[in-house]
């Protein structure tokens, strides 16, 4: 039985007794109305079936894989008698050309683009935030500054004290990340060593959030280009800025990263214009590069936060860039 | 699976008679009916085994929130309801204070009042200590306030004659809330008493623990230090048979007839509980025939949505 499912014990010692449980199959289920799933020890033990243990993988996750299903000879994909005679396998020539291609070749399918599932379960792989620390630099990385606290006494004194009329009472500022945010993720050639990042802190946010609360839209060199793609909707339409007040996480390297032989050097043009909207429309703009400071223009554009994105940033580095959250709309 | 004693059993629910279909309000019903399963039977006995709060998710209009009014009518319970949003904030549960109404007294000249006057108690306290919640709290000198200012149950219409009883209170769709916002409701919910800080009150439970329903559509993940301390009910997606039992529970005669035809005539398309009995409502009162070419647009106006 496992450390979480002990501090369950109690309570199904109680329910059970009250309820005066007496055959298994209860006791079973209402172990599972508690959350205790795999109990391994104690009485559940004897009630659950006995389970086979999985085997262990290296370098896998824990979840189980479905198994393959049995292969048709005629499906077309490589047999090890293909790969014992030399032309069969696609090779280079000095010049450059592929000189043979396998009977299999033509029928492949091209490899689909990035599907999330496969990204995730790949080789092992080591994120840039530890996972003990995402929910802390999320939330101080998104959340906004809200009248939405209790009375401010002292304002309202002073409004009071000037006969001035009140209309709308002052309230304290709080910290509220109900205004969601807008996720703009970075699909250029130079981010693909961060793809399961990406998709680490995107998914993040939807469990801190909520996925109603939670725009994800990805863009190739800059969001104003006509390419991007909303991940409702599949079709590439233009961008649009979130409603004022909306705090926008760029997950990419503002064109500054290494490696990107597609990209021109230094930042687009269009991230300056980008930076200016964005601030017109009351929307704060939060840059997750990993990119370090020293690389990259040394004014900040307005409204706009870049925070070097590596394996020693902490909450502690967020809270001190942004205190207890951004303001709710820029002014 | 019903070798237990249950504290709750609705097998005593009544059934309505032909022509006496429940009355509706909104998504509750005045005399509630609700179609039971073994399964969330054994939920609630084992959140009221237990005291702790029963957690239901499950997709949209399965009867998560139409559950809690159910229980409360079956047992007699009072009920109330607070509908959780990105604002909601523990104070709007517990209680808060009218700090306009007071403002408009002072500025009208009114003798200066004890702040208990403008207490608003929410439904948590209302379901914790209803004496206290309805006296507005005691005032600094431990007294109670005068009857006329006394405030008012927000359930009073169904709660008038269960005003002894425990409570049974729905937080409905708390993933909309704050991320902060469960983690809130820890000491609340798990040691029943809170502290309304406007007044620096303290309120205790009097009596018996409510039976407090949290529903959840799992948009986001919930703490685990939140989930740790509920009772876990998922309802799955209504099936054909689903329907068919709770037309059995909401219909008789005449109309149960009609609600079958519905059912034949849906085939293959399963709506959800609330949209089947819809359905079967607007074909009853509009005395349209299931087999009938109107029926399609029946359909197309409850199911369009989708």
């Amino acid at each position: 039985m496992g450390r979480d499912e002990l501090k369950h014990l109690g309570d199904l010692l109680k329910a059970v007794t009250r309820l005066e449980a007496a055959d298994p199959v209860t006791c079973r289920a209402i172990a599972g109305c508690l959350g205790i799933r795999g109990a391994g020890g104690m009485r559940i033990s004897e009630i659950l079936p006995p389970k086979e243990p999985s085997p262990k993988i290296p370098g896998t996750r824990k979840q189980e894989r479905p198994t393959d299903p049995p292969m048709d000879d005629d499906f077309g994909l490589p047999r090890s008698e293909d790969f014992a005679q030399p032309d069969a396998v696609v090779r280079i020539a000095e010049g450059g050309t592929a000189v043979a291609k396998p009977h299999w070749f033509e029928k492949a399918a091209p490899f689909d683009i990035e599907p999330r599932e496969v990204i995730a379960e790949g080789l092992e792989w080591e994120s840039l935030i530890q996972e003990d620390l995402l929910r802390d630099v999320l939330l101080f990385s998104v959340r906004t500054q809200e009248e939405d606290g209790l009375l401010d006494v002292p304002r309202l004194v002073e409004g009071v004290a000037c006969r001035r009329s009140i209309e709308v009472l002052p309230r304290s500022r709080i910290s509220s990340t109900r205004r969601g945010v807008q996720v703009l993720v970075d699909r250029g050639a130079s981010m693909a060593l961060f793809r399961r990042d990406q998709l680490q802190l995107t998914a993040g946010l939807e469990a801190l959030l909520g996925t109603h609360r939670v725009e994800v839209v990805q863009y190739t060199r800059s969001p104003l280009r006509k390419d991007v793609k909303r991940r409702d909707h599949r079709r590439s339409q233009p961008y649009a800025l979130p409603t004022p007040g909306t705090p926008i996480l760029i997950l990419g390297d503002l064109g500054l990263g290494p490696g990107s032989l597609d990209l021109p050097q230094g930042p687009s043009e269009a991230w300056p214009h980008f930076a200016r909207s964005a601030a017109a429309n009351g929307n704060t703009v939060i840059v997750l590069a990993p990119v370090p400071a020293s690389r990259g223009p040394s004014v900040e554009w307005p409204g706009m936060t870049r925070v070097y994105w590596h394996d020693a940033l902490t909450p502690k580095h967020v809270l001190t860039l942004f205190g207890r959250g951004h303001e709710g709309r820029l002014v | 699976m019903n070798e237990y004693q249950k504290i709750f059993d609705p097998t005593m629910t009544a059934k309505p008679t032909s022509g006496e279909e429940v009355e509706r309000r909104g998504d509750s019903s005045k005399n509630s009916v609700y179609a039971y399963t073994d399964e969330i039977v054994l939920a609630v006995n084992v959140a009221l085994a237990t005291q702790r709060p029963l957690l239901v998710s499950g997709p949209p209009g399965c009867g998560k929130s139409s559950l809690a009014r159910a229980i409360a009518d079956n047992m007699g319970r009072r009920n109330y309801e607070i509908t959780v949003t990105s604002r909601v904030e523990l104070r709007d549960l517990v209680g808060r204070v009218d700090h306009v109404r007071r403002l408009a007294d002072a500025q009208a000249g009114d003798i200066p009042k004890s702040i208990n006057h403008y207490v608003e108690p929410g439904r948590l306290w209302w379901a914790f200590d209803p004496k206290g919640a309805t006296q507005r709290g005691t005032t600094q000198r431990g007294n109670p306030l005068e009857t006329e200012n006394q405030a008012v149950d927000p359930g009073r219409q169904s709660n008038a004659t269960r005003i002894e009883e425990p409570a049974v209170l729905l937080l409905d769709e708390i993933d909309k809330a704050d991320p902060d916002f469960p983690n809130a409701l820890l000491v609340p919910l798990g040691a029943y008493h809170f502290h309304v800080e406007e007044i620096g009150a303290w309120v205790e439970l009097q009596g018996e623990p409510p039976l407090i329903l949290v529903t959840t559509n799992q948009d986001r993940r919930l703490s685990d230090a939140f989930l740790r301390r509920c009772v876990r009910l998922e309802i799955p997606a209504a099936d054909a048979d689903t329907l068919a039992r709770v037309a059995q529970v909401h219909f008789s005669g005449e109309d149960l007839k009609k609600a079958e035809l519905v059912l034949e005539s849906l085939g293959s398309t399963i709506p959800s509980i609330a949209e089947y009995l819809d359905i079967v409502r607007a074909c009853n009162r509009l005395n349209l025939d299931p087999k009938g070419n109107q029926f399609v647009q029946i359909l197309e106006v409850v199911l369009g949505k989708r």
